[in-house]
């Protein structure tokens, strides 16, 4: 089986909120002093795979594919130690990750998934950790018209179709789909694996490919569904604290109750 | 005039959700200002009770599709169904609440439909140059907020939780509308096996709960939420977790708060062990009163809480339960 996963680069969502400058003239957000890694849930999306390949380790190959207008290799080189087989790169001036639009972005994968050709399944991740949008996924099985299945917990490949478990409000179901076909993979898949140093250095050696949107014929991008128009930082959260001493906790415990008490809470 | 405004509802049980009512209070605020209608939508398998209650939130129409191979709500059949709702309705923008159901249906629908679609946003307003509907929605781990124009019609935005404020039922008036759909179960790309069901820890629901202890990294494992447990027994309230102890299979994702879990707002919220990330904060920001237990004095969760208790959670929690134990016997 050939698993395709697609993989965002992002400024790092954990940075302090400082790190989000937004230049008004531009309408972008400029990220300071932050590095770029991979989006969280498309490392979910990756973990998914390697699952997949654990099981199988002949049968089973992985690429990791991603758009951008450049894509560092040292970004993706953690996929590649963490277990793909390859990374495939396609990078050009319009196609900035920081401001190009779901639909576009699923175009230019789409295309490079056909030219891929033979990919069984093609997994992303359930939402950007910048944009936020959660609609890559469902965009590219619309443009390659294949069934799509979302908030994956668990896939198992099952003779020719894949076996999903879905997150559910109550629980989960289980799905069962012909190949090829597109899932969107949640959290719930677990955190992507730590490589070892080892698999780092083998890493390097790797294929990895690069080419335009013109090679994969992706050379018009689509419009976007939406057209952003402002960017603002979000009205302050701060409440002021009033501090109560931990060093004797019955007695804190006691304080505490007592002041919640004090606001109407009992 | 402008096409009308679609809101589609979710229901469980026979009931309305209650975030599905705040997106219903969205629609009213966009239709208020671009002076349009309002219509609510619910599909499924037995939806003319939800259908009903609908009809005591003052929309212009009440629209209902139910049908039998709606029963599971097969995403592919569901969006068929909206989409075709869509084509009789023809409204100008479809607005539904961020639920795990709305995650799958609304850039699904979008990408059938080749119309603009933004998620969990958190407001909507109308602008009189444009003449449509500017969506905002946090982006950049809530860091930042963005304003969308969306294209196409009809336009689908689904709102976060707490986002607008459920509007109080009225009386009833008008009766619901049946919509015919077509539907065949070839529709559906993928066969659903099974169903499988997890009990959330007991207690109550997170999102109804007037009162959450919530715990993070800093609880150490699971054995530090059989802690927390106690506490929010004693409070009679529900435990709540930040996304690593869930990660880590401390306890169950059903009681993740956060962008990407629930959003809630009680009237207690204590955050035990959580550093007070910005994912984190967004969906417990709006609680009456916010208690952080941590023992790094400079944990951002302080800036954001009316209470700090700086120390282990070790032995604050356990002193606390015995307090609330007293003063609720
Ligand atoms: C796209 C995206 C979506 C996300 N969605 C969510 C979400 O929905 N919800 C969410 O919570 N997170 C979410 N996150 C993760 C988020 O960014 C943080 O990583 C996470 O909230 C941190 O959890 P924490 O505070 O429990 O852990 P940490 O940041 O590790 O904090 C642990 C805290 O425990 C304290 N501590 C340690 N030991 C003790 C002790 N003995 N007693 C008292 N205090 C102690 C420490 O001082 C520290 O402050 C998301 C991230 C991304 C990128």
């Amino acid at each position: 089986m050939h698993i395709v996963v697609c993989m965002k680069q992002v400024p790092d969502p954990e940075s302090p909120p400082e790190s989000f400058a937004i230049d008004q003239e531009t309408l972008r957000v400029e990220p300071r002093g932050i590095p770029p890694v991979m989006s969280l849930f498309d490392e979910n999306a990756l973990e998914a795979a390697l699952k997949m390949k654990d099981a199988d380790k002949d049968g089973t190959r992985i690429t990791v594919l991603s758009a951008g207008k450049r894509v560092p290799d040292a970004v993706m080189l953690k996929s590649l130690a963490a277990g793909a087989d390859a990374l495939a790169k396609i990078e050009g001036p319009d196609l900035d990750h920081m401001a190009l639009n779901a639909r576009g972005t699923a175009h230019v994968l789409a295309r490079a998934i056909e030219k891929i050709g033979d990919a069984d399944l093609i997994l992303a991740g359930r939402q950007a950790a910048d944009s936020n949008a959660g609609q890559v996924g469902a965009e590219i099985a619309a443009a390659l018209d294949f069934p799509l299945i979302t908030m994956a917990r668990k896939i198992t490949p099952d003779s020719g179709s894949i076996l999903v478990e879905r997150v559910l409000a109550d629980g989960y179901e289980v799905v069962k789909a012909p190949l090829p076909c597109v899932v969107v993979v949640s959290n719930e898949v677990g955190e992507l694996r730590y490589p070892a140093m080892k698999e780092r250095r083998e890493a390097k050696k790797k294929p990895v490919s690069s080419t335009g949107p013109g090679d994969v014929g992706a050379e018009r991008i689509p419009e976007a569904g939406a057209g952003l128009k402002g960017l603002e930082y979000p009205a302050a959260r701060e409440r002021r604290c009033e501090m109560i001493p931990g060093d004797d906790p019955a007695r804190a415990a006691k304080t505490l109750m007592k002041k919640l008490k004090e606001s109407g809470l009992f | 005039m402008v096409s009308p405004i679609l809101v589609l509802a979710e229901s469980s049980g026979g009931k309305v959700l209650a975030l599905s009512l705040e997106a219903l209070a969205m629609g009213r605020k966009a239709a208020r200002e671009s002076g349009t209608s309002l219509a609510v939508l619910v599909c499924g398998k037995g939806v003319l009770t939800a259908a009903n209650e609908l009809l005591c939130y003052g929309a212009d129409k009440v629209l209902a599709v139910d049908n039998d191979l709606l029963a599971d709500l097969h995403p592919d059949l569901l969006c068929a169904a909206v989409s075709q709702a869509c084509d009789i309705i023809k409204p100008g923008a479809l607005f539904m609440a961020e639920t795990l159901a709305a995650l799958d249906l609304a850039p699904r629908l979008a990408a059938r439909l080749k119309t603009g679609c933004a998620s969990d946003c958190v407001d909507v307003s109308f602008s009189r140059d444009t003449g449509g509907f500017i969506f905002t929605k946090p982006v950049y781990s809530g860091n930042v907020m963005a304003q969308f124009a969306l294209a196409g019609e009809p336009v689908v935005a689904t709102f976060r939780a707490r986002a607008a404020e459920a509007p109080e039922p009225g009386a009833m008036s008008g009766r619901v509308e049946n919509l015919d759909v077509s539907l065949v179960p070839s529709l559906a790309r993928y066969e659903v096996v099974e169903k499988v069901s997890i009990d959330a820890t007991g207690g109550p629901r997170l999102e109804s709960a007037d009162k959450i202890v919530s715990g993070g990294r800093g609880m150490g494992g699971p054995e530090g939420f059989a802690v927390l447990a106690e506490l929010a027994k004693a409070l009679g309230g529900a435990v709540g977790a930040s996304r690593p102890p869930c990660d880590l299979g401390w306890i169950s994702p059903v009681h993740q708060v956060g962008i990407t879990g629930a959003i809630v707002a009680p009237s207690l919220y204590i955050a035990t062990g959580i550093s007070g990330s910005t994912q984190h904060v967004a969906g417990m920001a709006g609680a009456r009163v916010i208690v952080a237990i941590n023992n790094n004095q400079d944990a951002n969760i302080f800036k954001i809480a009316d209470f700090g208790i700086v120390g282990d959670w070790e032995k604050i929690v356990p002193a606390l339960t015995r307090a609330a134990a007293e003063i609720a016997g």
